[in-house]
Protein backbone atom coordinates (compact mmCIF):
# COMPACT_ATOMS: atom_id res chain seq x y z
CA UNK A 1 0.00 0.00 0.00
CA UNK A 2 0.68 3.48 -0.88
CA UNK A 3 2.42 4.76 2.48
CA UNK A 4 3.02 8.68 1.58
CA UNK A 5 0.64 11.20 3.14
CA UNK A 6 -2.05 12.47 1.45
CA UNK A 7 -2.72 15.65 -0.07
CA UNK A 8 -5.42 17.74 1.39
CA UNK A 9 -7.98 17.66 -0.66
CA UNK A 10 -7.45 13.97 -1.26
CA UNK A 11 -7.89 13.89 2.36
CA UNK A 12 -11.01 15.72 2.35
CA UNK A 13 -12.71 13.94 -0.27
CA UNK A 14 -11.94 10.40 1.48
CA UNK A 15 -13.54 12.17 4.85
CA UNK A 16 -16.38 13.75 2.95
CA UNK A 17 -17.34 10.17 1.96
CA UNK A 18 -16.52 8.22 5.24
CA UNK A 19 -20.38 8.25 6.64
CA UNK A 20 -22.29 7.74 3.54
CA UNK A 21 -22.35 7.82 -0.04
CA UNK A 22 -22.26 11.75 -1.82
CA UNK A 23 -22.61 13.02 -5.11
CA UNK A 24 -19.80 15.86 -6.55
CA UNK A 25 -21.70 18.74 -5.31
CA UNK A 26 -22.40 16.90 -1.95
CA UNK A 27 -18.56 16.31 -1.66
CA UNK A 28 -18.30 20.10 -2.04
CA UNK A 29 -20.11 20.96 -0.03
CA UNK A 30 -19.28 18.31 2.99
CA UNK A 31 -15.65 19.39 2.15
CA UNK A 32 -16.07 23.03 2.85
CA UNK A 33 -18.32 21.60 6.19
CA UNK A 34 -15.37 19.59 7.44
CA UNK A 35 -12.76 22.24 6.43
CA UNK A 36 -14.92 25.09 8.42
CA UNK A 37 -14.73 27.12 4.63
CA UNK A 38 -11.45 26.91 4.68
CA UNK A 39 -10.82 24.44 1.62
CA UNK A 40 -13.37 25.25 -1.71
CA UNK A 41 -12.77 21.99 -4.14
CA UNK A 42 -12.71 23.28 -7.69
CA UNK A 43 -15.35 20.82 -9.57
CA UNK A 44 -12.17 19.63 -11.61
CA UNK A 45 -10.06 19.69 -8.74
CA UNK A 46 -12.26 17.01 -7.23
CA UNK A 47 -13.03 15.34 -10.55
CA UNK A 48 -9.38 15.03 -10.81
CA UNK A 49 -9.13 13.49 -7.06
CA UNK A 50 -12.03 11.25 -7.61
CA UNK A 51 -10.50 9.71 -11.10
CA UNK A 52 -7.13 8.69 -8.92
CA UNK A 53 -8.74 7.48 -6.08
CA UNK A 54 -11.24 5.50 -8.54
CA UNK A 55 -7.70 4.01 -10.39
CA UNK A 56 -6.87 3.16 -6.52
CA UNK A 57 -9.99 1.67 -5.52
CA UNK A 58 -10.10 3.91 -2.64
CA UNK A 59 -13.56 5.29 -4.09
CA UNK A 60 -16.10 3.27 -5.89
CA UNK A 61 -19.20 4.17 -8.18
CA UNK A 62 -22.39 3.51 -5.32
CA UNK A 63 -25.30 4.14 -7.33
CA UNK A 64 -26.84 6.86 -10.08
CA UNK A 65 -29.87 8.71 -10.15
CA UNK A 66 -31.97 10.90 -12.49
CA UNK A 67 -32.37 14.45 -11.30
CA UNK A 68 -34.18 16.95 -13.61
CA UNK A 69 -32.95 14.40 -16.72
CA UNK A 70 -29.59 14.61 -15.88
CA UNK A 71 -27.78 11.94 -13.98
CA UNK A 72 -26.27 12.26 -10.66
CA UNK A 73 -23.38 9.48 -9.33
CA UNK A 74 -23.11 8.73 -5.87
CA UNK A 75 -19.19 7.42 -4.54
CA UNK A 76 -18.56 5.57 -1.59
CA UNK A 77 -15.72 4.57 0.24
CA UNK A 78 -14.03 1.51 -0.25
CA UNK A 79 -12.42 -0.49 2.56
CA UNK A 80 -8.87 0.32 1.36
CA UNK A 81 -10.28 4.55 1.31
CA UNK A 82 -11.30 3.60 4.74
CA UNK A 83 -7.54 2.00 5.91
CA UNK A 84 -6.18 4.94 3.72
CA UNK A 85 -8.00 7.74 5.84
CA UNK A 86 -7.61 5.78 9.14
CA UNK A 87 -3.55 5.55 8.53
CA UNK A 88 -3.50 9.08 7.95
CA UNK A 89 -5.21 10.26 10.59
CA UNK A 90 -3.28 8.22 12.57
CA UNK A 91 -0.25 9.87 11.42
CA UNK A 92 -1.47 13.20 12.10
CA UNK A 93 -2.69 12.32 15.44
CA UNK A 94 1.13 11.18 16.70
CA UNK A 95 2.82 14.14 14.72
CA UNK A 96 -0.04 16.49 16.66
CA UNK A 97 1.34 14.64 19.95
CA UNK A 98 4.82 15.09 19.87
CA UNK A 99 4.94 18.94 19.22
CA UNK A 100 2.03 18.77 21.58
CA UNK A 101 4.63 17.26 24.04
CA UNK A 102 7.24 20.04 22.95
CA UNK A 103 4.86 23.07 24.19
CA UNK A 104 3.95 21.63 26.97
CA UNK A 105 7.35 22.11 28.20
CA UNK A 106 7.81 25.64 28.98
CA UNK A 107 11.74 27.33 28.29
CA UNK A 108 13.95 27.71 31.60
CA UNK B 1 -31.05 21.74 -21.77
CA UNK B 2 -29.98 24.89 -20.65
CA UNK B 3 -27.25 27.65 -22.34
CA UNK B 4 -25.32 27.07 -19.40
CA UNK B 5 -25.29 23.05 -19.50
CA UNK B 6 -24.46 23.93 -23.29
CA UNK B 7 -21.54 26.02 -22.32
CA UNK B 8 -20.25 23.35 -19.66
CA UNK B 9 -20.59 20.21 -21.78
CA UNK B 10 -18.52 22.63 -24.75
CA UNK B 11 -15.97 23.39 -22.09
CA UNK B 12 -15.53 19.57 -20.92
CA UNK B 13 -14.67 18.58 -24.48
CA UNK B 14 -11.48 19.41 -23.62
CA UNK B 15 -10.77 16.28 -21.80
CA UNK B 16 -9.75 13.41 -23.95
CA UNK B 17 -11.18 9.96 -24.02
CA UNK B 18 -11.72 7.87 -21.86
CA UNK B 19 -12.04 10.18 -19.35
CA UNK B 20 -14.68 12.71 -20.88
CA UNK B 21 -17.11 9.59 -21.36
CA UNK B 22 -16.31 8.67 -17.77
CA UNK B 23 -16.77 12.26 -16.10
CA UNK B 24 -18.22 14.87 -18.32
CA UNK B 25 -21.96 14.47 -17.66
CA UNK B 26 -21.53 14.00 -13.78
CA UNK B 27 -19.14 17.09 -13.61
CA UNK B 28 -21.79 19.08 -15.95
CA UNK B 29 -24.38 18.04 -13.47
CA UNK B 30 -21.72 19.08 -10.40
CA UNK B 31 -20.82 22.66 -11.96
CA UNK B 32 -24.69 23.13 -12.38
CA UNK B 33 -25.55 22.69 -8.63
CA UNK B 34 -22.28 24.64 -8.04
CA UNK B 35 -23.00 27.87 -9.92
CA UNK B 36 -27.47 27.63 -10.02
CA UNK B 37 -27.35 26.71 -5.97
CA UNK B 38 -27.77 30.71 -4.95
CA UNK B 39 -29.64 31.65 -7.87
CA UNK B 40 -31.38 29.44 -10.45
CA UNK B 41 -31.92 31.29 -12.78
CA UNK B 42 -27.88 31.69 -13.74
CA UNK B 43 -28.62 28.54 -15.66
CA UNK B 44 -30.01 30.98 -18.48
CA UNK B 45 -27.58 33.36 -19.46
CA UNK B 46 -24.18 31.99 -17.34
CA UNK B 47 -21.46 30.94 -18.81
CA UNK B 48 -18.02 29.29 -17.36
CA UNK B 49 -15.73 31.43 -15.24
CA UNK B 50 -11.96 31.73 -16.49
CA UNK B 51 -10.98 29.79 -13.26
CA UNK B 52 -13.76 27.03 -14.26
CA UNK B 53 -11.81 27.17 -17.71
CA UNK B 54 -8.56 27.19 -16.19
CA UNK B 55 -9.08 24.26 -14.00
CA UNK B 56 -10.86 22.29 -16.50
CA UNK B 57 -7.37 22.98 -19.01
CA UNK B 58 -5.51 21.70 -15.87
CA UNK B 59 -7.17 18.65 -15.49
CA UNK B 60 -7.35 17.77 -19.28
CA UNK B 61 -3.23 18.29 -19.66
CA UNK B 62 -2.73 15.76 -16.20
CA UNK B 63 -5.18 13.29 -18.34
CA UNK B 64 -3.04 13.99 -21.63
CA UNK B 65 -0.15 13.44 -19.77
CA UNK B 66 -1.39 9.87 -18.14
CA UNK B 67 -2.67 11.04 -14.46
CA UNK B 68 -4.65 7.90 -13.37
CA UNK B 69 -7.73 7.28 -15.20
CA UNK B 70 -5.55 8.33 -18.54
CA UNK B 71 -5.68 5.95 -21.52
CA UNK B 72 -3.01 4.09 -22.67
CA UNK B 73 -1.91 6.77 -25.25
CA UNK B 74 -1.48 9.02 -22.35
CA UNK B 75 0.16 7.16 -20.51
CA UNK B 76 3.14 6.87 -22.86
CA UNK B 77 2.59 10.12 -23.87
CA UNK B 78 3.45 11.17 -19.98
CA UNK B 79 6.27 8.72 -19.84
CA UNK B 80 7.93 10.46 -23.24
CA UNK B 81 7.66 13.51 -21.29
CA UNK B 82 9.45 12.17 -18.53
CA UNK B 83 12.14 11.02 -20.57
CA UNK B 84 12.92 14.07 -21.76
CA UNK B 85 12.50 15.73 -19.11
CA UNK B 86 15.29 13.79 -17.13
CA UNK B 87 17.86 13.37 -20.03
CA UNK B 88 17.24 16.94 -21.13
CA UNK B 89 17.84 18.13 -17.42
CA UNK B 90 20.87 15.57 -17.05
CA UNK B 91 22.25 17.37 -19.83
CA UNK B 92 21.51 20.50 -18.56
CA UNK B 93 23.43 19.43 -15.66
CA UNK B 94 26.33 18.50 -16.80
CA UNK B 95 26.76 21.66 -18.59
CA UNK B 96 25.99 23.81 -15.15
CA UNK B 97 28.70 21.55 -13.63
CA UNK B 98 30.99 22.46 -16.19
CA UNK B 99 30.23 25.96 -15.80
CA UNK B 100 30.70 26.17 -11.98
CA UNK B 101 34.10 24.68 -12.14
CA UNK B 102 34.84 26.90 -15.39
CA UNK B 103 33.98 30.11 -13.48
CA UNK B 104 35.63 28.33 -9.87
CA UNK B 105 38.75 27.63 -11.96
CA UNK B 106 38.80 31.30 -12.98
CA UNK B 107 38.66 32.85 -9.55
CA UNK B 108 41.14 30.95 -8.14
CA UNK B 109 38.82 28.94 -5.79
CA UNK B 110 39.70 25.28 -7.27
CA UNK B 111 42.02 23.84 -5.37
CA UNK B 112 44.96 22.25 -6.63
CA UNK B 113 44.55 24.47 -9.83
CA UNK B 114 45.66 27.69 -10.98
CA UNK B 115 43.85 30.76 -11.83
CA UNK B 116 44.31 31.44 -15.43
CA UNK B 117 46.30 34.36 -16.19
CA UNK B 118 43.42 36.70 -17.63
CA UNK B 119 45.53 39.62 -17.27
CA UNK B 120 43.83 40.90 -14.33
CA UNK B 121 41.40 40.08 -11.54
CA UNK B 122 38.22 39.05 -13.55
CA UNK B 123 34.79 40.54 -12.95
CA UNK B 124 32.06 39.57 -9.89
CA UNK B 125 28.56 41.00 -10.27
CA UNK B 126 25.27 40.18 -9.55
CA UNK B 127 24.51 38.78 -13.07
CA UNK B 128 27.66 36.15 -11.95
CA UNK B 129 26.04 35.42 -9.13
CA UNK B 130 22.06 34.63 -10.60
CA UNK B 131 24.00 32.33 -13.23
CA UNK B 132 25.98 30.62 -10.35
CA UNK B 133 22.79 29.82 -8.06
CA UNK B 134 21.02 28.93 -11.69
CA UNK B 135 23.37 26.69 -12.30
CA UNK B 136 23.39 24.94 -8.86
CA UNK B 137 19.55 24.96 -9.07
CA UNK B 138 19.67 23.15 -12.62
CA UNK B 139 21.92 20.31 -11.21
CA UNK B 140 19.54 19.47 -8.39
CA UNK B 141 16.45 19.65 -10.84
CA UNK B 142 18.22 16.80 -12.44
CA UNK B 143 18.20 15.15 -9.12
CA UNK B 144 14.99 15.69 -8.36
CA UNK B 145 13.89 14.41 -12.09
CA UNK B 146 15.81 11.65 -11.89
CA UNK B 147 13.94 10.33 -8.53
CA UNK B 148 10.54 11.60 -9.30
CA UNK B 149 10.09 14.03 -6.72
CA UNK B 150 7.22 16.30 -6.54
CA UNK B 151 9.84 19.34 -6.11
CA UNK B 152 10.30 18.98 -10.22
CA UNK B 153 7.94 20.73 -11.42
CA UNK B 154 8.07 24.35 -9.65
CA UNK B 155 11.88 23.74 -9.58
CA UNK B 156 12.17 23.53 -13.25
CA UNK B 157 9.76 26.78 -13.75
CA UNK B 158 12.00 28.41 -11.48
CA UNK B 159 15.48 27.70 -13.65
CA UNK B 160 13.49 28.71 -16.88
CA UNK B 161 12.77 32.33 -15.57
CA UNK B 162 16.30 32.01 -14.70
CA UNK B 163 17.66 30.91 -18.15
CA UNK B 164 15.38 33.22 -19.94
CA UNK B 165 14.88 36.49 -18.25
CA UNK B 166 18.36 37.39 -18.31
CA UNK B 167 18.93 35.96 -21.93
CA UNK B 168 16.20 37.57 -23.08
CA UNK B 169 17.33 40.97 -21.28
CA UNK B 170 20.81 41.20 -22.18
CA UNK B 171 21.23 39.78 -25.31
CA UNK B 172 21.00 41.44 -28.05
CA UNK B 173 22.20 38.86 -31.04
CA UNK B 174 18.93 36.84 -32.08
CA UNK B 175 21.18 34.15 -32.81
CA UNK B 176 21.90 33.65 -29.07
CA UNK B 177 18.30 33.18 -28.06
CA UNK B 178 18.06 29.92 -30.42
CA UNK B 179 20.40 28.66 -27.76
CA UNK B 180 17.89 29.47 -25.14
CA UNK B 181 15.28 27.93 -27.36
CA UNK B 182 17.34 24.50 -26.79
CA UNK B 183 17.66 25.08 -22.88
CA UNK B 184 13.75 25.35 -22.67
CA UNK B 185 12.57 22.26 -24.48
CA UNK B 186 13.87 20.09 -21.32
CA UNK B 187 12.81 22.45 -18.88
CA UNK B 188 9.28 22.43 -20.11
CA UNK B 189 9.22 19.02 -20.04
CA UNK B 190 10.62 18.85 -16.15
CA UNK B 191 7.50 21.76 -15.70
CA UNK B 192 4.91 19.45 -17.55
CA UNK B 193 5.99 16.21 -15.78
CA UNK B 194 4.03 13.85 -14.05
CA UNK B 195 4.76 12.88 -11.24
CA UNK B 196 5.87 9.04 -10.94
CA UNK B 197 8.52 6.35 -9.49
CA UNK B 198 12.08 7.35 -9.47
CA UNK B 199 14.07 6.51 -12.40
CA UNK B 200 16.18 3.28 -11.78
CA UNK B 201 19.58 5.42 -12.93
CA UNK B 202 22.55 5.91 -11.18
CA UNK B 203 23.18 9.93 -10.32
CA UNK B 204 26.29 9.19 -11.34
CA UNK B 205 25.15 9.64 -14.63
CA UNK B 206 24.99 13.62 -14.06
CA UNK B 207 28.75 14.15 -14.31
CA UNK B 208 29.34 11.63 -16.97
CA UNK B 209 29.77 13.85 -19.65
CA UNK B 210 31.80 16.24 -17.89
CA UNK B 211 34.44 14.22 -16.78
CA UNK B 212 34.86 12.61 -20.49
CA UNK B 213 35.15 15.78 -21.42
CA UNK B 214 37.61 16.82 -19.18
CA UNK B 215 39.62 13.79 -19.07
CA UNK B 216 39.69 13.72 -23.27
CA UNK B 217 41.40 17.49 -22.56
CA UNK B 218 43.50 15.81 -20.37
CA UNK B 219 44.57 13.04 -21.85
CA UNK B 220 45.01 14.35 -25.37
CA UNK B 221 48.45 14.52 -26.75
CA UNK B 222 49.56 18.06 -28.09
CA UNK B 223 46.96 20.34 -29.71
CA UNK B 224 44.20 18.66 -31.61
CA UNK B 225 43.31 18.49 -34.81
CA UNK B 226 41.35 21.58 -35.94
CA UNK B 227 38.33 19.61 -37.34
CA UNK B 228 37.73 17.82 -33.71
CA UNK B 229 37.18 21.22 -32.16
CA UNK B 230 33.94 21.33 -32.95
CA UNK B 231 33.36 17.68 -31.02
CA UNK B 232 34.39 19.76 -27.65
CA UNK B 233 31.14 21.75 -28.36
CA UNK B 234 28.44 20.68 -25.96
CA UNK B 235 25.79 21.13 -28.24
CA UNK B 236 27.13 19.46 -30.93
CA UNK B 237 28.06 16.16 -28.19
CA UNK B 238 24.14 16.41 -27.37
CA UNK B 239 23.12 16.01 -30.46
CA UNK B 240 25.74 13.54 -31.65
CA UNK B 241 24.71 11.55 -28.41
CA UNK B 242 20.86 11.89 -29.39
CA UNK B 243 22.15 10.02 -32.65
CA UNK B 244 24.01 7.55 -30.93
CA UNK B 245 20.67 6.97 -28.53
CA UNK B 246 18.48 6.76 -31.40
CA UNK B 247 20.32 3.95 -33.89
CA UNK B 248 20.70 1.78 -30.66
CA UNK B 249 16.75 2.29 -30.15
CA UNK B 250 16.10 1.63 -33.17
CA UNK B 251 18.94 -1.34 -33.79
CA UNK B 252 17.88 -3.44 -30.82
CA UNK B 253 14.83 -5.53 -30.95
CA UNK B 254 12.37 -4.22 -28.27
CA UNK B 255 9.04 -5.60 -27.54
CA UNK B 256 7.12 -2.51 -26.99
CA UNK B 257 8.16 0.68 -28.81
CA UNK B 258 7.20 4.52 -28.53
CA UNK B 259 8.22 6.95 -25.69
CA UNK B 260 11.83 5.96 -25.66
CA UNK B 261 12.02 6.84 -29.42
CA UNK B 262 9.70 9.65 -29.10
CA UNK B 263 11.96 11.05 -26.65
CA UNK B 264 14.91 10.86 -28.20
CA UNK B 265 13.15 12.58 -31.35
CA UNK B 266 12.03 15.78 -29.12
CA UNK B 267 15.73 15.49 -27.57
CA UNK B 268 17.25 15.59 -30.97
CA UNK B 269 14.54 17.89 -32.39
CA UNK B 270 15.67 20.22 -29.71
CA UNK B 271 18.94 20.53 -30.38
CA UNK B 272 18.45 22.19 -33.82
CA UNK B 273 17.91 25.78 -32.74
CA UNK B 274 21.34 25.69 -30.86
CA UNK B 275 23.34 24.06 -33.61
CA UNK B 276 21.73 26.73 -36.13
CA UNK B 277 23.03 29.13 -34.02
CA UNK B 278 26.64 27.78 -34.47
CA UNK B 279 26.27 27.85 -38.39
CA UNK B 280 28.03 31.64 -38.97
CA UNK B 281 31.14 30.37 -36.80
CA UNK B 282 33.82 30.03 -39.55
CA UNK B 283 37.09 29.88 -37.06
CA UNK B 284 38.35 27.44 -37.65
CA UNK B 285 37.01 26.58 -41.25
CA UNK B 286 36.33 23.17 -40.10
CA UNK B 287 33.87 23.75 -36.84
CA UNK B 288 31.01 24.99 -39.00
CA UNK B 289 31.81 21.66 -41.40
CA UNK B 290 31.07 19.70 -38.22
CA UNK B 291 28.23 21.58 -37.14
CA UNK B 292 26.54 21.17 -40.08
CA UNK B 293 27.19 17.21 -40.45
CA UNK B 294 25.86 17.34 -36.74
CA UNK B 295 23.08 19.40 -37.87
CA UNK B 296 22.26 16.48 -40.36
CA UNK B 297 22.82 13.69 -38.03
CA UNK B 298 20.48 14.97 -35.76
CA UNK B 299 17.24 16.05 -38.33
CA UNK B 300 17.85 12.59 -39.73
CA UNK B 301 17.47 10.80 -36.36
CA UNK B 302 14.62 13.05 -35.18
CA UNK B 303 13.05 12.63 -38.47
CA UNK B 304 13.95 8.29 -38.15
CA UNK B 305 13.13 8.41 -34.17
CA UNK B 306 9.79 10.49 -34.52
CA UNK B 307 8.14 8.58 -37.21
CA UNK B 308 8.90 5.46 -35.38
CA UNK B 309 7.90 6.55 -31.58
CA UNK B 310 4.49 8.19 -33.13
CA UNK B 311 3.43 4.91 -34.99
CA UNK B 312 4.02 3.46 -31.96
CA UNK B 313 2.05 5.52 -29.80
CA UNK B 314 -0.71 5.52 -32.15
CA UNK B 315 -1.09 2.06 -32.32
CA UNK B 316 -1.77 2.42 -28.60
CA UNK B 317 -5.62 2.08 -27.77
CA UNK B 318 -7.52 4.72 -25.92
CA UNK B 319 -8.76 2.34 -23.14
CA UNK B 320 -7.91 3.67 -19.54
CA UNK B 321 -4.33 2.35 -18.49
CA UNK B 322 -4.42 -0.73 -16.09
CA UNK B 323 -2.43 0.02 -12.83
Amino acid sequence: MDVRPLTEPTFFVLAALADRPRHGYGVIAEVQGLSGGRVTLRVGTLYGVLDRLVAEERVALDREEVHAGRLRRYYRLTDAGRLALEAELARQETNARAVRARLAVRPA
Amino acid sequence: MSPLEQRYRRLLTWLPEPARSRWADDMTETYLQVETADDPEYAEFGSPSLTDRLDVARLALRLRLGAPGASVRAVATGRTVRLVAVAGTVALASLALLGLLSTAALHGVLPLVDAPDVGGTPGWGPGDAVSVVVRVLTVVLAVCAIRGLAATRPLAVVVLIGQLVPAVVSVIRPLELLFQLTIAVPLVAAALMPPGRPMHRPLWLIPVPLVASVSVAALRPGEPPEWTWGLFDPVVQWALLTAVAGAVLLLRRRRVRGPAELAVAVLALATLPALASRWPYDTPPEYATVVVLTTLAATATAAVTGTVGLRAVRALPMVPADR
